[in-house]
């Protein structure tokens, strides 16, 4: 069967006035329908930049490898430049919703109404029509008084409120593929709870692909059933969801768990991944990881290692650099 | 609708206050130079022939009110122009100026006025292509030609203009109106004369702001395109035309509408220097006459009182035009609905 | 991996200055802008020494009163040069030419270009200040020299022309450089300090004392500034002296300009004070005047100075402005208005062209600052981040 949403081998690099930048590097995802692909990773590390290929929506300074492509739907996306076939990836058969439900709206422009044009572009519809299909959209995602939030601006919702009129505006189109751009992390806690049981009630009603980015996995095993860790531009490690948080191979995944707070043991020190994030202006060559890895690692270190997934069970894939770091320790 | 008679209000009272304050600063100025009118005055009638004593003087002084302490006279003064919309005598041209103003007034704030609107008119939609445009090499020759408005003074263009036409067509283009026209009242052939002469002090005045509006544009355009939102409008299939009007053009509005004060501040403060040189029989002129030939400093105040009021008054409506057309600042001046 | 480190260690610990410079120095067109702008700057500190005549009435070539300029050449017909040479004028008036003086080319005639030749005298080091009342009066000797750059032997040498006393037009523009800069330096700063007293003041301190500065502020912000600029102005008795003149213009320039850099400085501040680091500070019993000093001014000193770079072709410009109606600079005194002046007339664009090349570097010096104070405004930016 083939994937809703399949990317392969994708370079995304950014031209600068410091030079060209590597913002992502080879990287292989799928996302079948009904399905929940979790990506993980610090700021910086490309999960942005990935998300944002998908509907080609990165700056005019982007270039993408000959080699990469993004198959949705059985069509390569990076093909697109016509505004027809665009339009089809941006809001159609895709929807973003993104981190600050604030600035993600127009400050000056009703709710409604960016929510009716949006529908008017991609739907054969008239403005009534379009009008009682975004009610209806605004209701189901909970919001008390649809048709009053309809006719108001972003600013005059409180924070869970606006985030959800953005859930209710991405899905109105019926996209099969959601992108969730880190749809949580400005809210508050019990918020976040809500909205998070919002997004999973909807993939389960509307059966679409979703790929939710954040760095917390404490959210990723909530909602997610494939997990992906990014780090520097590069998927260091992928797999099933329950296997990766049981089991993780590579030590950067391993960092990220041993920093979230135990539960059963809230007074154990919490402990860092040691050493920063490089600048990615100077990202190492070959191990991508090799400059923060915990344990001596003579292969690694000088480089001359490439990084490639290797399947260490079924479905579970690790970066062989990552297995060799965590093995010589 | 009662928040907002609130609203205007109280802008209202706060441009009353600054407009106070800078009558207060143009008077005491008009104080400090040396010498007053009643000196000047007898002064004048002395080169007429007619002796003059250190009594004269002090009868003169208390006939014009000039014994009264400072804060009297100001607060006179200010009066006077409130109540009565009389700015006294000028004591060098020996006239009343409002008869002297009156219609040189009306005709640099038309001109102004003009020059403001046609330099927005450019400005707009010169400054969104500028922000916009995929074709650096587009961007950078806009950029550098609105540069070029900022380093080629007003009086300068003025000049070469004045000095081109002289030469080659023998007509100096020069005043408002052709000589057979001058002390005509108006008619539909002054009118005629008066627009074919008039485009060159709105193109003169008009070019500074122009470079002025279209940096301003050109930065606000550049300030929401990379907003978020315009983002977010991207990724829901806007595109073309109505993504720009729609999104950055709509929201960078209430800005440009803001600096509309401050660009006619420039082109006021450009106006007596351009009218100088293109010999218009207007305010600006007149200010100058005051000030470098005659140092008439009741009809300088005057000029630059009024001056200072229109723009005063045109940030008061832009605000109010911007709480109008802003949600935001709409509901935060009204309220809840 | 050292020298990455050292590379990161730079790359996290580098100051804004360090970020703005290594910005601006990526920007082409403010490069190029920016190394016109510092050769004119340094020609006009060098302008005694660049020009061949003294800038004022007392170099005036006689012989050569609204002279064309002379652009000195390698080869003539007779034949290539390896030292430029100029041909020889002879003053000539006849029948022929309706008795007007004429001046006519000898090419037969060679006329070499020597440089760093002895001519007249200028001091450098040479401060001399005399302002009404005795206690700011001093004086320092400076040194005497009379070596420039080039000259030729006999004759003169013009290469910008010269306008209608003689004055030669490539040294006065060189001087007008310096005194219209050398005033716009001095208001800029005068504004400069102004604005750091009256927006520190109501930035730091906040409440009504900031209320009551910035209706203040803004009332005189809303008078248009070259009227009041000019109501100013005409204080001036014209008996001042040229040197007096200079500062009270410089003053005025200074007093109408402050208030848009009080404003960015009340806005830093106001943004800047309630940071943790300034409470930390105040919790540890520093003074007020500590922390403005030592905590606030270093943590924007990069957008000042960049504020005071945009503010400085709109002094050029005021002044250009003033000197123009004849308010601001007068002759003797060379400065860019004052040479603009001089070329309003009809005559000039029909007859002396060469009285508006002053204008040009006018022009120049405005759009080089302008380009230099966007670049550095863009660097300086940190929103602008990519």
């Amino acid at each position: 069967m083939s994937h809703l949403l399949e990317v392969k081998n994708l370079d995304v690099k950014f031209d600068t006035d410091e030079g060209r930048i590597t913002a992502v590097e080879n990287i292989s995802l799928s996302v079948d329908q009904g399905e929940v692909l979790g990506i993980v990773g610090e700021s910086g590390s490309g999960k942005s930049v990935t998300a944002k290929s998908i509907m080609k929506l990165n700056p005019g300074n982007t270039s993408y490898n000959e080699d990469a492509e993004i198959i949705l739907d059985n069509e390569n996306v990076l093909q697109f430049t016509s505004k027809q076939d665009l339009k089809k990836i941006r809001g159609g058969k895709v929807s973003m919703i993104f981190q600050e439900p604030m600035a993600s709206f127009a400050p000056a422009i009703k709710i409604g109404a960016q929510m009716v044009e949006q529908l008017l572009i991609h739907k054969n519809i008239n403005k009534e029509e379009a009008k009682s299909i975004s009610i209806n959209m605004l209701k189901r995602v909970g919001i008390a008084d649809a048709e009053k939030r309809f006719n108001q601006y972003a600013f005059e919702l409180s924070g869970g409120m606006r985030q959800r009129a953005m859930i209710a505006m991405a899905l109105s189109t019926m996209p099969k593929l959601l992108l969730a751009d880190e749809p949580t992390t400005a809210l508050d806690v019990t918020i976040q709870a809500q909205v998070i049981n919002l997004i999973k009630d909807i993939i389960k009603e509307y059966q679409m692909g979703v790929i939710f980015i954040t760095h917390d996995l404490g959210v990723i095993a909530q909602v997610a059933d494939h997990v992906a860790v990014m780090y520097l531009g590069s998927v260091v490690e992928k797999g099933p969801v329950n296997e990766i948080l049981k089991n993780p191979k590579h030590p950067y995944t391993k960092g990220l768990l041993q920093a979230l707070p135990d539960i059963n043991n809230l007074d154990a020190p919490l402990s860092p991944i040691p050493g920063n994030i490089p600048s990615p202006l100077d990202r190492p060559t070959g191990c991508v990881f090799r400059t923060r890895c915990p344990h001596h690692n003579p292969e690694g270190k000088d480089g001359k290692i490439e990084m490639k997934l290797i399947e260490v069970e079924t479905g579970h894939w690790v970066d062989q650099c990552g297995i060799k770091c965590g093995q010589n320790g | 609708m009662i928040n907002f008679i609130q609203f205007t209000l109280t802008r209202a009272g706060l441009a009353v206050i600054t407009l106070l304050l800078v009558c207060f600063i143009v008077f005491s100025l008009m104080e400090l130079v040396p010498g007053t009118c009643a000196e000047r005055y007898l002064a004048f009638k002395n080169t007429q022939g007619s002796q003059i004593t250190y009594e004269d003087i002090e009868k003169e002084k208390i006939r014009l009110g000039l014994d009264k302490p400072f804060l009297y006279r100001y607060g006179k003064w200010v009066s006077n122009i409130v109540f009565n919309g009389d700015f006294g005598d000028s004591c060098i041209l020996r006239m009343n100026i409002n008869e002297l103003l009156s219609g040189r007034f009306t005709l640099s704030l038309t001109i102004c006025l003009v020059a403001l609107i046609f330099s927005y008119l450019i400005a707009i939609p010169v400054g969104i292509i500028s922000a916009t445009t995929k074709y650096a090499s587009l961007d950078n020759t806009l950029k550098f030609i609105s540069y070029l408005g900022i380093a080629l003074p007003n009086f300068l263009v003025a000049l070469c203009i004045m000095l081109f036409m002289t030469v080659y067509y023998g007509d100096t283009m020069t005043g408002l109106f052709s000589q057979e026209y001058e002390n005509e009242p108006w008619s539909s052939a002054k009118l005629f004369d008066f627009l074919s002469r008039a485009w060159l002090p709105i193109f003169v005045l008009g070019w500074n702001a122009t470079a002025f509006a279209l940096q301003t544009v050109r930065a606000l355009m550049l300030d929401e395109n990379d907003k978020l939102y315009v983002m977010a409008a991207r990724a829901r299939g806007i595109s073309g035309m109505s993504l720009l009007w729609r999104y950055p053009a709509k929201h960078s509005l209430g800005p440009v509408i803001n600096s509309i004060g401050f660009d006619l501040n420039r082109i006021f403060s450009a106006l007596p220097i351009v009218a100088l040189i293109l010999i218009l029989t207007e305010a600006g002129a007149l200010l100058i006459e005051a000030l470098a030939r005659s140092n008439d400093q009741q009809l300088a105040g005057a000029i630059i009182f009024l001056l200072t009021a229109t723009i005063v008054f045109v940030n008061f409506i832009t605000d109010i035009i911007l709480a109008i057309i802003d949600p935001r600042i709409r509901k935060g001046v009204m309220g809840g609905g | 991996m050292e020298v990455s480190n050292q590379k990161k260690e730079a790359y996290y610990t580098a100051t804004q200055m360090q970020l703005v410079r290594t910005r601006f120095f990526g920007n082409r067109s403010a490069m190029i802008a920016g190394s016109i702008l510092l050769f004119m700057i340094i020609c006009s500190l060098f302008a005694d020494f660049l020009s061949p005549y003294d800038p004022t009435i007392k170099g005036r070539d006689k012989d050569y009163e609204n002279g064309a300029p002379q652009i000195p050449m390698f080869w003539d017909d007779n034949g290539f040069s390896a030292r430029p040479f100029l041909h020889t004028l002879e003053k000539y008036r006849g029948a022929d030419t309706n008795f007007r003086w004429v001046y006519k080319v000898d090419t037969e005639k060679r006329r070499y270009v020597y440089f760093f030749v002895e001519g007249w005298e200028y001091k450098v080091f040479d401060f001399n200040v005399n302002l009404p009342g005795k206690i700011l009066d001093f004086k320092i000797p400076g040194f005497t020299f009379n070596t420039h750059l080039f000259g030729v032997e006999e004759g003169g040498i013009h290469i910008f022309g010269t306008d209608k006393a003689g004055k030669d037009l490539f040294s006065r523009t060189l001087s007008a450089i310096y005194i219209s800069l050398a005033v716009g330096t001095l208001g800029v700063f005068i504004s400069f300090v102004l604005s750091l007293i009256i927006g520190g003041i109501s930035g730091y301190y906040g409440g009504w004392i900031d209320s009551v500065l910035q209706m203040f502020t803004d009332a005189i912000r809303t008078v248009p500034p070259i009227p009041l600029f000019m109501c100013l102005a005409a204080f001036a008795p014209l008996e001042w002296s040229s040197e007096l003149r200079f500062f009270f213009i410089s003053c005025l320039l200074g007093l109408i300009s402050w208030p848009t850099l009080a404003r960015r400085v009340r806005t830093h501040l106001l943004s800047e004070r309630s940071q943790e680091y300034i409470l930390a500070a105040k919790l540890c019993g520093a003074s007020s005047t500590h922390i403005i000093v030592r905590h606030l001014l270093p943590s924007f000193t990069s957008y000042i100075i960049v504020d005071l770079v945009i503010s400085f072709p709109y002094m050029l410009l005021s002044e250009t402005a003033l000197s123009f109606i004849g308010l601001g600079l007068r002759e003797p005194v060379n400065s860019l208005g004052v040479l603009l002046q001089n070329a309003t007339k009809a005559d000039v664009l029909l007859n002396y062209q060469w009285y508006f090349i002053p204008v040009f570097f006018l022009v120049v010096l405005i759009l080089t600052f302008v380009y230099v104070g966007d670049g550095l405004r863009d660097a300086a930016d940190p929103h602008k981040v990519k």
